[in-house]
């Protein structure tokens, strides 16, 4: 459904992406993570046709979406990481707005408005000034007004910002259910727990490039490690190859059990201390790790909103 | 295309009504104005050989051009609005500039265009004001306006990146349009570099337009003639926004509100 091929794209002397290649197939739900800065918002800006690349091709559907975008226009919905509505509109006005934009018209309108109302729990607030809604319920209008006309390609931008759990949970259930139903989704996040909860698969961009990109178990085989944490009242003691971080130690281990085991024994009187033990099996995070370096930092919006600017 | 930019119109037409009270202030305050200036205007016809004339034929033209003109600090507003409410980007992944264009313009245009008749009329009957010319020809020189206002607004807003700058600049236009156009005076009582400068701005042909069709009772023929230097700088103006605007074009509103 998807295809990047070759994606470059700079900003002044700043290269944001440097030969990027991407693939999503109908059904997918491609987990795009990145630090801020890293190039997922520009790159969903460029597939999207908002902003021109300097290098490479974006293929949707088949189409060249340099050159058809007219024609893809409908089959791909976007929700922008900045939240887009009118908030001086009623929540149905924004729907009708966009569905109209999107070319669904008449009863199939007034239909498909009903169906991604209920979708997204906003049937009973159809009638309410947009502005007027809380934070998670405008997040999940802002992401409704990408699902009116039917996308098979769906680009969502950190779709759950500022959304409280349970928006959160009704969001991730609508992407899995578009999945389901052949959609492919693009779904750009720093939450990694998201990913996982979606069964999605991973792609990982960094320099420019996307440096690990497969099924999220495959990920997490290749890369994850698991984790033994040891929580101590008080400051923890310092042990030789065990990271020290104020009360905790942790070391990361192919067998973590048998690693606390052995700290446990090296305690001396230290182990009076001792009040907990953890074992983190291998995760998306610590892969993530793995392959870039650095933790997955949540997103202040303005961020990489000034990165695609500049 | 057609389509979308009609989705477009009702979007901004419901945009407007949900803030209906700017527009409104702008179509009383000149109307108050009026009230001051008539006075004057009436004893200024009455030496120029114009006894019964109310006031109205001189200062009701002025004073409709002057706040058309502020009108465009608020209409151009809701332009800047979508980049404040990050809409901009989301309407334009539906449609192309065009479209998008004609649906933002064509509502700026009702509106301008409903600011002028109501103020016109509206003065025209307060005033008690006679129209000696038909009032088809008042109608053509308003509908010409309209369109050269849209063709100012646009034009501001290729240049201005912020909002601020946008409302400068149109204050800027306010003054000379209004100045040199005779909002404020007839055109002989201004001085000479005034009067050289005044036909090249188009309140000039709008407002000796408007005056001539109400006091000489000038037909639609004479302002059609006055209407095509209005246009000509109507496609000036749009001329320069289309040089200038770009789709991808970073617009910073004041605030968002």
């Amino acid at each position: 459904m998807l295809q990047v091929r070759g994606l470059s794209k700079a900003y002044g002397r700043l290269e944001v992406l440097r030969g990027l290649d991407l693939d999503v197939r109908p059904g997918e739900i491609c987990g795009l993570l990145g630090r801020n800065g890293a190039g997922k918002t520009t790159l969903v800006s460029i597939a999207a046709g908002l902003c021109a690349a300097d290098g490479g091709s974006v293929r949707i559907d088949g189409l060249d979406a340099f050159h058809d975008m007219r024609r893809i226009r409908s089959r791909v919905g976007v929700a922008p990481q900045d939240l887009g509505i009118y908030p001086t509109l009623s929540v149905s006005a924004n729907l009708a707005c966009f569905g109209g934009l999107n070319g669904v018209r008449g009863s199939a309108l007034r239909r498909r408005i009903a169906e991604v109302a209920e979708e997204l729990s906003l049937h009973d607030l159809l009638s309410r000034r947009a502005g007027t809604l809380s934070g998670g319920q405008k997040r999940r209008l802002h992401t409704a007004l990408a699902l009116l006309h039917g996308a098979k390609l769906l680009f969502l931008d950190e779709p759950t910002v500022g959304a409280d759990v349970v928006s959160r949970g009704e969001l991730l259930a609508a992407v899995k259910r578009l999945a389901n139903d052949g959609c492919a989704v693009v779904y750009a996040t720093h939450h990694l727990a998201e990913v996982e909860d979606m069964g999605a698969s991973v792609a990982i961009l960094e320099g420019g490039v996307i440096q690990e990109r497969g099924d999220l178990a495959v990920v997490v085989a290749r890369h994850g490690r698991s984790t033994a944490e040891l929580e101590f009242a008080g400051e923890a003691p310092v042990l030789a190859g065990w990271e020290h971080d104020g009360a905790c130690i942790r070391r990361t281990a192919p067998d973590p059990a048998r690693a606390a085991a052995a700290a446990i024994a090296a305690l001396d009187g230290d182990a009076t201390r001792l009040r907990n033990v953890r074992i983190v099996p291998a995760n998306l995070e610590s892969a993530y790790l793995a392959v870039t370096g650095h933790s997955p930092e949540p997103t202040p919006p303005e961020m990489e909103r000034v990165d695609a600017v500049a | 295309m057609l389509s979308r930019s009609l989705t477009l119109v009702r979007k901004d037409l419901l945009l407007y009504r949900a803030d209906l009270a700017p527009i409104l202030i702008m179509v009383v305050l000149p109307l108050g104005f009026l009230a001051f200036m008539v006075p004057v205007n009436r004893a200024l016809l009455e030496v120029r050989g114009y006894p019964g004339a109310t006031g109205a034929e001189q200062a009701l033209p002025g004073m409709m051009v002057m706040f058309a003109l502020f009108l465009l600090g608020i209409v151009g507003d809701q332009f800047y609005r979508e980049y404040g409410w990050n809409t901009w980007d989301r309407v334009r992944l539906a449609g192309d500039m065009p479209e998008i264009m004609i649906g933002k313009t064509v509502p700026a245009l009702a509106i301008l265009l409903a600011q002028l008749t109501i103020v016109f009329g509206t003065g025209t009957l307060l005033f008690g004001m006679d129209i000696a010319g038909p009032p088809l020809a008042v109608a053509v020189l308003l509908a010409a306006f309209a369109v050269c206002l849209v063709g100012v607004l646009v034009a501001e807003f290729a240049l201005c990146t912020t909002f601020s700058q946008f409302n400068a600049l149109n204050v800027v236009v306010v003054t000379v349009f209004s100045g040199l156009g005779g909002a404020f005076a007839p055109i002989d009582l201004l001085p000479s570099w005034a009067q050289a400068a005044a036909p090249f701005t188009p309140t000039y042909w709008v407002i000796e337009g408007l005056r001539s069709v109400i006091l000489d009772g000038q037909g639609v023929a004479y302002a059609l003639q006055m209407a095509v230097p209005v246009l000509l700088f109507a496609t000036a103006f749009v001329v320069i926004a289309a040089v200038r605007l770009r789709a991808g074009d970073v617009k910073v509103p004041d605030n968002v509100r």
